[in-house]
């Protein structure tokens, strides 16, 4: 029982920290442009996918490749919010169309293109040794990966509460109406904000890779954690991601360990759909980024 | 400075805004004033580029201003305030003038420290240093108003638009908002548009007064002669004071 006790614990933690990372791009879009981005789930595809390219098929290092990839992902990410966001702005019902149909031609051009036989294996495991937690062993890439998302999540909110630019998206997030007044930018600060919310989502994805098998359709499941996190915590608000990525940790691991591994995503499910009935806006109360 | 063309804005059936039309040179300190309903608010929200007009023409220092967006129109130096002050609930008084100059073409140049304390000092300019940290949801409506006004002024308009000041202060918190008003004027060197339901308050800080009635423009001269106007006394009739 110990032992299970430590593993939930540590599980939490780690479970809880990645989704936050994979959750955390996905809630700056909500927050700033009000836009539920449905395209967001490529970017985990275009992160491994585009890193095997360079590194494997191009021939280029494999760091090199990683920030190739992720340069991949900001250029996609701007041209969806060129192409598709901007040109849908006041016909929302179409531009969730048009978001849900880029994610499916990507995930369909990665399908095609390297199809599960290949067996995609990205080596981006940082540190590869058990580390002891209480009485469980947690592998260090887990570890890691969890860490690296905190550090991303300090970084975007110190971003948010020290810059200009982050206090400008904050003011965007509160009251759109006041922010046209004092003539904000919006396109400009409408597209940093996209591209900065792509960045965790894909150095996340880089990093459970190792640990995860990868296949063209990963981009589903790990999107459904990300969506989960955000509608849990309250569509957009940072605050609220926090205690949902914490939460849906606690559960999966709770379930993983105690239950059956096999039944962790459809608890969590059930269990956000519980809350959601009772309060239906999610956890948080402001409808603001932080 | 700003010449509106024959401006016309229809709601439904309703025409707020009818054909109106007229000048104003740089420096002026014009009044707008006119029953419930005359199209006061919306004209101000025509010029500032809340709403469009169905047709007509209005041009700023030479520049038809016309299709441009709201918040092209602030960066040319068009500021206004509104009858239901309009700031950010969630942030302190502090942080919305601090946005308003952070959006501003110069304070793309500051750092967060420069702005910050630019902030300060339009806080200050209007009384409002002790409320700095204070949620502007939770300032009274007299503190709105002087904080939509810091607001307006720290966009460093040309132009300055005024939407009831004074409505649901008491005498003396009016009479600070007018000589406020009257001081920022001066010592910014603006050019004023300022709406008032009651003419009295205007009397005294406005050079000239445009009347506004059903949607049309009825009268546009000095203060005492527009009082004198029939049509401006047949408008005001059933109501209490002008
Ligand atoms: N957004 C809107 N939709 C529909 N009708 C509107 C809208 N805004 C104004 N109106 C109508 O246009 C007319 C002019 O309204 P406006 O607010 O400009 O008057 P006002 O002179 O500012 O009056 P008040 O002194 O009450 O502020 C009114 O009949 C009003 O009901
Ligand atoms: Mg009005």
């Amino acid at each position: 029982m110990i032992a299970e006790l430590s593993l939930i614990v540590a599980y939490t933690f780690i479970f809880g920290s990645m989704y936050l990372g994979m959750a955390l791009g996905f809630t700056i879009t909500t927050g700033v442009l009000r836009v539920f981005n449905l395209a967001y789930g490529a970017i985990f595809l275009i992160a491994v996918y585009g890193t095997w390219m360079f590194w494997h098929d191009l021939g280029f290092g494999l760091i090199e490749s990683i920030v190739l990839a992720i340069a991949l992902v900001a250029l996609f990410t701007y041209a969806v919010y060129q192409l598709v966001i901007l040109r849908f702005a006041e016909l929302e019902d179409y531009m969730l169309a048009a978001l849900v149909a880029v994610f499916v031609i990507v995930e369909e051009l990665i399908g095609w293109a390297y199809p599960e036989i290949v067996g995609v294996y990205i080596p981006t495991t940082i540190y590869n040794e058990l580390v002891p937690f209480g009485e469980a062993n947690i592998p260090g890439q887990y570890v890691v990966t969890a860490f690296v998302s905190l550090a991303l999540l300090a970084i975007y909110l110190l971003f948010f509460i020290k810059t200009k630019n982050g206090f400008i998206m904050r003011a965007i997030s509160q009251d759109m109406f006041a922010a046209k007044l004092v003539g904000v930018n919006f396109n400009r600060t409408f597209a940093l904000a996209m591209i900065i919310a792509s960045i965790p989502p894909a150095i996340v994805m880089l990093l459970i890779s190792p640990i995860w098998a990868l296949n063209p359709y990963i981009g589903w499941s790990v999107f459904t954690y990300a969506i989960l996190v955000a509608v849990l915590g309250g569509l957009g608000n940072l605050k609220g991601s926090i205690m949902a990525a914490y939460i849906i940790g606690f559960i999966q691991a709770s379930v993983g360990f105690l239950l059956d591994p096999r039944l962790m995503l459809l608890v969590a499910l059930i269990v956000v759909m519980i809350v959601l009935i009772i309060r239906p806006k999610g956890l948080a109360r402001a409808e603001t980024i932080w | 400075m700003l010449k509106v063309s024959n401006l016309v804005k229809r709601f439904g059936g309703i025409i707020a805004v009818n054909d109106v039309s007229f000048k104003i040179e740089k420096g002026e300190i014009v009044g707008l004033i006119g029953p419930n309903g005359a199209g006061k608010s919306t004209l101000v929200n025509l010029i500032s580029g809340f709403y469009f007009p169905d047709s007509g023409k209005i041009e700023f220092n030479g520049h038809d201003i016309t299709k441009k967006r709201m918040n092209e129109r602030a960066k040319l130096g068009i500021a206004r305030t509104f009858q239901n002050p309009r700031v950010i609930l969630n942030m302190t008084a502090h942080m919305n003038v601090l946005y308003a100059i952070l959006g501003s073409p110069e304070g793309k140049k500051m750092t967060m420290t420069e702005a910050g304390a630019e902030a300060i000092y339009y806080l200050d300019l209007f009384g409002l240093l002790k409320k700095r940290d204070v949620l502007a949801g939770d300032l009274a409506i007299y503190e709105l108003r002087l904080l939509e006004l810091a607001r307006a002024l720290a966009l460093k308009p040309k132009l300055l638009l005024i939407d009831e000041a004074m409505a649901g202060l008491n005498p003396a918190e009016a009479d600070n908002v007018s000589k406020l008003i009257n001081r920022i004027r001066k010592e910014f060197d603006l050019t004023i548009i300022w709406i008032e339901h009651v003419l009295k308050v205007l009397m005294k800080s406005a050079e000239r007064v445009l009347v506004m009635h059903y949607g049309k423009l009825i009268a546009d001269g000095k203060p005492e002669e527009v009082v004198r106007k029939p049509e401006v006394i047949e408008a005001y009739i059933g109501e209490e004071e002008v």
